[in-house]
């Protein structure tokens, strides 16, 4: 789901999304940078990412992904999803709150 | 090219641009983040160790990510078959010696396993077969609990009248049926049962109807006799004809009608039986006329089964016959004989019938048991075999480990590699295995004593048994890769690949496998023991005095029974056919006996001497009966110890002849010849009590006739004649110079003077002496070649351990040798080392042969499960192949050059 946000802001390839992960979770998320690449490969998969080969801004060949349509609809579900169970965690904490 | 590989080749090309675009990609990113680093002040190689630090395994990185184009595991399990294929064939001898193993292994268990199926475990092919009980009399007598006895048509209408537990019951008898037809006349297995019997067990007709309730009344149904026939016998008789149902057929000298098919693999409820012909209970009478049992309250020859009503359980059941069965008798048996003890103390039992019933069943369930544990245990040898051929391999490979290790592959991927190996082997195996039980299968059935109930037997491997097959291979892929894999996947690397020459985990290898070869040699002992002892069995038994002699004697069943001649005609015609065959070619001696020595089969009277004024009790005065002709004695070679033979005249009634147990037990003290012999009969019918007395003439030799085992029975003989029991039917002895020699006395004979009569088949006396101990044959045979295939494996075994050991201690027997060791000390040190492996094995094994022997003590004769000679044969067996199977290794050991060992290292 991670992925699929920060390609929602903009296509990146392999690296640079490693990097904005990173960035953006304030470098909390230390996972292993390998870890990115299956993930990729599912997204692929389910076509809810494409992948197009390109030169980067550092004029390396890199394989830049763009999320799909099918990734967007996906991705809104998920927030929803995770928003509710936000949501609901945030009622019950609030009920607590107000219990005691 | 084919669309298809197209297809194929489209799906691997796109595939293949996948998994380079993903490494590439990978290789990119690296760079990046080492040129990042760099850009940060780092060194190249500092970077380059860096980033490869935060990416992690790449290996697994690129494998997982193609994974997820996988269908996954598959194709990593496809690729390790591949490489398991290619390395298999790299080294074909452990490929060969491994599936021959796992095939004879898993052959065995096949083998005994489908016999176990086919007898014991599978259901009749009948809807809700676990509703189905047969309900059978256990009679408790002096001699000992009878079960599983057969009731009455008596006892069956009594129980159906009383039982609320019960939604259906019916007889069931067996009964060969003569089908004449204008070809002649043949003798057809078939049964005679209740008119409801199909609908119980919930039968559907292949054509035509079944049998009902109207077809079994006295004078037949709306059909007049209404039969039914088997599949079998339609496709094959009639070629599956649907106008043969209507047909009126000459069965057993009456006309029945056929009036429909049972249906596609329905043998009966007698699972060793196959019956063609199907007639109701009532037909009884019409065949047998005045021996008919149907209305004889006091036989016991009809097999009872029922449904139970929904809910009802078979304890259910089983409590309400107990409350019946008082019930019954006092219904249907006359009032002298009800209160006799015998009767008081007996009862009904309620048996699972779901699996029908055989006589073989009670006789072959504990050997065949023994027989699978000792299969099981032979297949464990060879798993602890292969698991020690695999280690060894495993310690040559470990190098190729180690690189895989290296280059990223997961523990558990190096332990799939071995498990798919292992796997691949024993599915080799297990279809070798297949073919290998097929075979045997035959052959086995061989010593089944039933001879029709071998041939209808059927144990060609249906799915079930080829699921226990696949299974038992998938288990021992398991159990013999298992170490290895597990040793395999957890090489340390470093040194490994540092060192290029010598083994690192041999060490642990070896202990492992000094384990695994103490276990196998300890099996091995126990394999051996319960052959030995199940041999010794075999031979006690033939040693045994019989007080008859079993070659060229050929038993020939007269089947007289629709010839014109009955009473005393028939008795003379008996009597002609033996003057016959007597001056026939070969034929030194002949006569004919109502039951004939070791054929399962007799009768028994109750006799006392005539002067005594003891009442006659049953049991207690209970003697074997043989009706006989003048010369059986010495056609058999039973030697008359006093008195004279009978003379096969009508001056023959009113004489006997006592062998000497029965003698000895009659008359104590005192010369039996002469005196007077009272036998006692008790109709079970009538309740009526009559005696008859007769002279004893002479006194034979004591002759076994019931099993071996047992010491031969007090036995009366009287002469055959009017009087005779089943005269129609006794048995021809003739002895020959050869049996061929016999047998065409007894087939010239039969056409000159009874031409009409079936002709049956004669089997020679030895035969007849070889189906009495089946079992223990069977037995012997089978644990024989069991514990033959233990040894062999164990040699194997012990090779193969040696022979490593010898590779890995090379230098060291070099510079012992440098040291000026002798040969003879090299050779005692590795021959140290299998004496103590064989030691703890041997020792290990001991424990376990004598818990294995002593647990085998009902199938022993006159062997003591103790027996030292047995155990110390054994153990010298093991040891002298044990040794044997380390010369070799020794004598490389020996002739190793000590400067080329040490110039090696």
């Amino acid at each position: 789901m991670m992925i699929l946000e920060s390609l929602r802001r903009q296509p990146a390839h392999g690296y640079a999304l490693v990097q904005h992960i990173q960035q953006r979770s304030n470098n909390l998320l230390q996972v292993e940078e390998g870890s990115l690449y299956p993930a990729l490969q599912r997204l692929l998969k389910a076509k809810m990412v494409k992948a197009e080969w390109g030169v980067s801004s550092t004029n390396r060949r890199v394989r830049t992904y763009q999320i799909t349509a099918a990734g967007m609809k996906h991705l809104e579900r998920e927030i929803s999803s995770f928003e509710r169970m936000f949501e609901g965690i945030a009622l019950v904490l609030d009920t607590s709150k107000a219990i005691s | 090219m084919s669309w298809f590989t197209r297809l194929f080749s489209g799906i691997f090309w796109r595939r293949r641009n996948l998994y380079s675009d993903l490494a590439e990609e990978m290789r990119e990113h690296l760079e990046e983040k080492t040129e990042q680093l760099m850009r940060e002040g780092m060194s190249r190689e500092e970077a380059e160790h860096t980033a490869r630090r935060a990416f992690g395994n790449a290996t697994l990185v690129e494998e997982r990510s193609r994974e997820v184009w996988q269908w996954p595991r598959l194709e990593s399990i496809w690729a390790d078959a591949k490489f398991a294929v290619r390395q298999l064939a790299k080294s074909p001898a452990f490929a060969a010696t491994s599936v021959l193993t796992l095939a004879l292994g898993i052959g065995a268990n096949t083998g005994i396993f489908t016999l176990t199926h086919a007898l014991l475990l599978k259901s009749l092919p009948i809807p809700e077969p676990d509703r189905l009980v047969r309900i059978a009399l256990d009679i408790d007598s002096p001699n000992g609990v009878v079960s599983d006895q057969p009731l009455n048509a008596f006892l069956l209408q009594s129980i159906q009248r009383h039982s609320k537990t019960l939604s259906g019951l019916f007889g069931w008898a067996p009964y060969d049926f003569v089908l004449k037809e204008d070809t002649g006349s043949r003798i057809y297995s078939g049964a005679v049962v209740s008119g409801n019997a199909f609908q119980v067990l919930g039968l559907t007709t292949a054509a035509g109807r079944l049998l009902a309730p109207a077809d079994d009344q006295r004078g037949g149904g709306p059909d007049g006799w209404a039969a039914v026939i088997s599949h079998r016998f339609w496709q094959q008789h009639y070629h599956s004809d649907p106008s043969v149902i209507g047909k009126h057929v000459t069965l057993t000298d009456h006309s029945v009608t056929i009036v429909g098919v049972a249906p596609k693999g329905f043998e009966g409820v007698f699972v060793t039986m196959h019956p063609d012909f199907y007639l109701p209970l009532e037909y009884e009478p019409v065949m047998r006329g005045a021996k008919s049992m149907l209305r004889q309250p006091g036989g016991l020859w009809i097999m009872v089964w029922a449904r139970l009503m929904p809910g009802v359980s078979q304890k259910m059941a089983a409590a309400e016959m107990r409350t019946i069965y008082p019930i019954a008798v006092s219904e249907t048996l006359p009032p002298s004989v009800r209160h006799l003890a015998v009767i008081e103390r007996s009862g009904f039992a309620v048996r699972p019938g779901g699996k029908g019933w055989s006589l073989l069943r009670p006789q072959y369930a504990r050997p065949l048991l023994l027989l699978q544990i000792l299969v099981g245990v032979v297949l464990l040898v060879c798993c602890v075999n292969l698991a020690g051929l695999c280690l060894a391999r495993a310690s040559t490979r470990e190098h190729e480990f180690a690189i895989r290790g290296a280059l990223g592959a997961a523990r558990t991927r190096i332990m799939q590699q071995l498990l798919v190996e292992s796997l691949l082997l024993a599915l080799c195996g297990g279809v070798l295995a297949i073919l290998f039980a097929w075979a045997t299968d035959r052959y086995l059935l061989q010593f089944l004593a039933d001879r029709e109930a071998a041939a209808s037997l059927s144990v060609r491997p249906d799915p079930f048994t080829l699921l226990i097959t696949g299974g038992c291979a998938v288990l021992c892929a398991l159990l013999f890769g298992l170490a290895p894999g597990w040793l395999a996947s957890h090489i340390s690397i470093e040194p490994v690949l540092r060192r290029s020459g010598n083994s690192i985990t041999a060490g642990k290898n070896a202990v492992a496998q000094r384990i695994f070869l103490p276990m196998q040699v300890a099996l091995t002992l126990a394999l051996v023991v319960v052959a030995a002892m199940l041999t010794a069995t075999v031979s006690h038994l033939r040693a045994t005095h019989l007080g008859f002699r079993i070659d060229n004697t050929l038993l020939a069943p007269a089947d007289f029974e629709r010839l014109p001649q009955k009473g005393l005609d028939l008795v003379h015609l008996y009597r002609r056919i033996i003057l016959r065959m007597k001056q026939l070619p070969g034929v030194d001696n002949a006569s004919v006996a109502v039951s004939t020595p070791l054929h399962g089969m007799g009768q028994t009277g109750v006799f006392t001497s005539a002067s005594s004024s003891k009442p006659a009790i049953d049991f207690t005065n209970r003697y074997w009966v043989n009706d006989v002709g003048a010369g059986y004695f010495a056609t058999l070679g039973t030697s008359m110890l006093a008195g004279r033979d009978f003379a096969d005249e009508d001056s023959d009634a009113g004489t006997c002849i006592l062998n000497r147990s029965a003698a000895n037990r009659i008359f104590p003290g005192s010369t039996a010849i002469g005196q007077s012999l009272r036998q006692t009969n008790r109709n079970m019918n009538v309740g009526k009590i009559t005696t008859q007395d007769c002279q004893v003439i002479g006194i034979v030799e004591d002759a076994k006739y019931t099993s071996l085992r047992e010491p031969a029975p007090p036995t009366v003989y009287l002469p055959f004649g009017v009087n005779t029991n089943s005269l129609a039917s006794m048995y021809f002895v003739i002895h020959a110079a050869a049996l061929v020699e016999a047998q065409n006395a007894w087939q010239k004979a039969l056409h000159e003077l009874a031409p009409g009569s079936p002709e049956t088949d004669p089997i020679s006396f030895a035969v007849q002496f070889d189906d009495s101990i089946a079992r223990e044959r069977l037995l012997s045979v089978l644990s024989g070649f069991f514990a033959a295939l233990a040894l062999l494996l164990s040699g194997i075994g012990i090779y193969g351990l040696m022979a490593s050991y010898v590779t890995q201690r090379t230098t060291e027997i070099g510079v012992r040798m440098a040291l000026g060791a002798t040969r003879g000390k090299i050779f005692a040190l590795v021959m140290r080392q299998v004496a103590a492996l064989l030691l703890l094995g041997t020792v290990t094994g001991g424990c376990l042969a004598v818990f294995a022997a002593h647990s085998i003590k009902a199938f022993l004769f006159d062997v003591s499960p103790g027996n030292p000679a047995i155990f110390a044969r054994a153990v010298l067996i093991l040891t002298f192949s044990g040794f044997v199977a380390a010369m070799l290794p020794a004598r490389r050991a020996v002739s190793i050059d000590p400067m080329q060992a040490l110039r090696s290292e």
